[in-house]
């Protein structure tokens, strides 16, 4: 008989479990050998510079370069237009999978109109970053200022000015999920909890700002960008089909990396516009982002209102979660990944852990004269945890409960996996002994909460 | 406009160099372009993120505050210089061991900021280490295995 117990995943001798681990590349970094995109420098490489518009949304009537061109150092200024040519056409942030959304046309820099703060007009490539940064400053825009659209709550109002006619109004992408009978459940609750949650937009700030160094060979018609991305290939077959390269001749050096976050699996326009100018004039070009104009110009996130309420009945268990998401995104969806995933993923995780079966979820998502948004940091996840978790905080509150006894009432037992969630997302396993593992007893949550561990649910 | 220029001489991880400068470039500009000393690295460029901290004449400062120019005369001490010397190799061990980095883009200027505190090694709680690192950000948050890092070698310096 094999009376040698079973070893567990921790016992394999492979295992890296609970071992601490030293990451490849750390020995570089901590003796300032890292090698990032900036570090990079290559023969007759010049660098570009942004003229950004200072309005939220503004009509360009005129742009004269004539003063910026004369600067010392100044090899090349590119306006929106002028770039537009160069490219096959205009993005469109929009996904199949999420059925009805509508996004405008988007060249990679304001070609007649900028409908952001932040969004690029005219770039500026010279010999040094502070050449080309100078010469910006020389650069004469006229403008015609246009109302701006920045309020999600009245985005959709008839008098609010659509920000892209042809799109007909201000709405980007709406999903109900309406799963079970949510009228009924709350018609006959013991107890209502309800409340209304604002999200302030964030941006990823890695440390490393956005980075790319375009390196065009007019003879071999190849393009070589050492960037700083998290998605080399997506970016390949971007920069091919935009720019009209041989997917091919394009190849894409991702270096180390300072810091992303979701940051840098998208495309910029600003980005585009640096490949453009290497390609115009056969010689590499830099851009590295300055760190404010990564505010204006890197993605967004997070900007949601969302008004949700909760069923329970009186012994605490949770009988349904009905919930209204208003997303106030930037002026385009932001290509290719598109801005309304985050408010995709808030249907279909609030509530996630518990096992109520009526669950009602509506999403807006709203254009705004602001920074475009797209995935950031566990996209969706902190919004939907926070309202359930609230809700959940509530009904304990309402019961008498104590919020860890709450949630044991009510979480998904750990054997009855792969399940469907309330929403419908299909669940394969709960990642560990997550039902079995909250700590029982009287409470315990707000013990707990006065003694902070370094692992847990409550940490 | 014409770039207003000065030659300056000074002395980086212990070599004298001579060079002629844009007045305005800043110092970290210097050594990472003009010398190619790429480990200082630049994050926000107004002296809030420590990203580019470098030693001048004995103490840690910001690379993006101050000018080439004021430097010289100076003896500069770069990441690279500091590595060479052998003066942190504990740290950098301890670092590495304790994977107290993730991107690693931050990490010079944490080491630079924390050799200052080694140099003259005496007791101090992980609130004090915290406090003496609260101008230099990882935005990986991984300041946790840094205090880590910081304290094993610092315990390990003061038995020595």
């Amino acid at each position: 008989m094999n009376t040698k117990p079973t070893p567990t995943p921790f016992d394999r001798p492979n295992s890296y479990v609970g071992r601490t681990l030293s990451r490849s590349g750390a020995k570089r970094a901590v003796a300032g050998r890292g090698k990032y995109t900036d570090d990079i420098t290559l023969p007759r490489m010049v660098h570009a510079a942004f003229v950004r518009s200072p309005y939220a949304h503004a009509k360009i009537i005129n742009i004269d370069v004539s003063r910026a061109v004369a600067q010392p150092g100044i090899v090349k200024t590119m306006t929106g237009a002028e770039l537009a040519k160069l490219c096959t056409g205009p993005w469109v942030g929009i996904l199949s999978c999420f059925e009805g959304m509508k996004s405008a046309p988007q060249y990679p820099m304001a070609v007649d109109r900028a409908c952001w703060q932040g969004e690029p007009v005219v770039m500026v490539v010279g010999n040094t970053r502070a050449q080309a940064e100078d010469a910006a400053e020389l650069v004469e825009i006229e403008w015609q200022e246009l109302p701006a659209t920045t309020e999600k709550e009245t985005a959709l109002d008839p008098a609010t000015p659509v920000i892209h006619p042809d799109l007909g109004d201000n709405l980007a992408f709406e999903k109900t999920i309406d799963n079970g009978n949510v009228d009924a459940a709350f018609e006959a609750a013991d107890i209502i909890v309800e409340d209304t949650f604002e999200f302030g937009r964030h941006t990823a700030v890695s440390l490393e700002p956005r980075a790319l160094l375009a390196d065009y060979d007019p003879g071999t018609e190849r393009l070589t960008v050492h960037t700083s991305s998290q998605v080399p290939h997506m970016i390949q077959a971007l920069y091919a089909r935009t720019l009209g390269i041989p997917e091919h001749n394009v190849r894409i050096v991702a270096p180390d990396v300072g810091g992303s976050f979701g940051l840098k699996i998208h495309s910029f326009g600003d980005e585009i516009a640096a490949t453009a100018a290497s390609m115009v004039l056969g010689r590499p070009v830099k851009f590295i982002a300055d760190r404010l104009e990564s505010f204006v110009s890197d993605i967004h996130a997070r900007e949601n209102r969302v008004k949700a309420r909760m069923a329970v009945s009186k012994d605490g268990h949770i009988q349904a979660i009905d919930i209204d998401i208003l997303a106030g995104v930037g002026a385009y969806s932001q290509y290719p990944r598109t801005s309304v995933f985050e408010a995709n993923q808030i249907l279909n995780i609030t509530g996630g852990p518990y096992t109520h079966q009526h669950y009602r979820a509506r999403a807006k998502v709203v254009y705004l004269n602001k920074v475009p948004t797209s995935q950031y940091r566990a996209v969706g996840h902190p919004i939907g945890n926070t309202v359930g978790e609230s809700l959940v905080d509530k009904a304990a509150e309402a019961t008498g409960l104590d919020p860890m006894e709450i949630r044991r009432r009510n979480i998904m037992a750990d054997d009855s996996y792969p399940r469907m969630s309330a929403s419908g997302i299909q669940m394969q396993d709960s990642g560990g002994p997550v039902a079995s593992g909250l700590p029982r007893g009287p409470g315990r949550a707000n013990e707990l909460r006065r003694a902070p561990r370094r692992t847990g649910f409550f940490p | 406009m014409s770039e207003d220029t000065l030659a300056i001489t000074l002395k980086v991880n212990g070599e004298e160099v001579t060079r002629t400068v844009a007045v305005r470039q800043h110092l970290v500009d210097f050594l990472r372009t003009e010398l190619g000393l790429t480990g200082s690295h630049l994050g926000c460029e107004h002296g809030v993120c420590g990203a580019c901290s470098v030693r001048v004449d004995g103490r840690v400062v910001r690379g993006c505050l101050m000018l080439a120019v004021q430097a010289d005369g100076a003896e500069v001490m770069t990441i690279e210089g500091l590595t060479e010397t052998g003066e942190i190799a504990d740290l950098q061990e301890n670092f590495v061991t304790r994977n107290a980095l993730q991107c690693g883009y931050c990490t010079p200027g944490m080491l630079m900021t924390i050799a200052e505190l080694l140099r003259d090694p005496k007791p101090v709680s992980r609130d004090e280490i915290r406090a003496y690192l609260s101008g230099n950000y990882c935005r990986c948050t991984g300041y946790h295995a840094i205090v880590d890092a910081v304290e094993t070698t610092l315990k390990n310096r003061l038995r020595g």
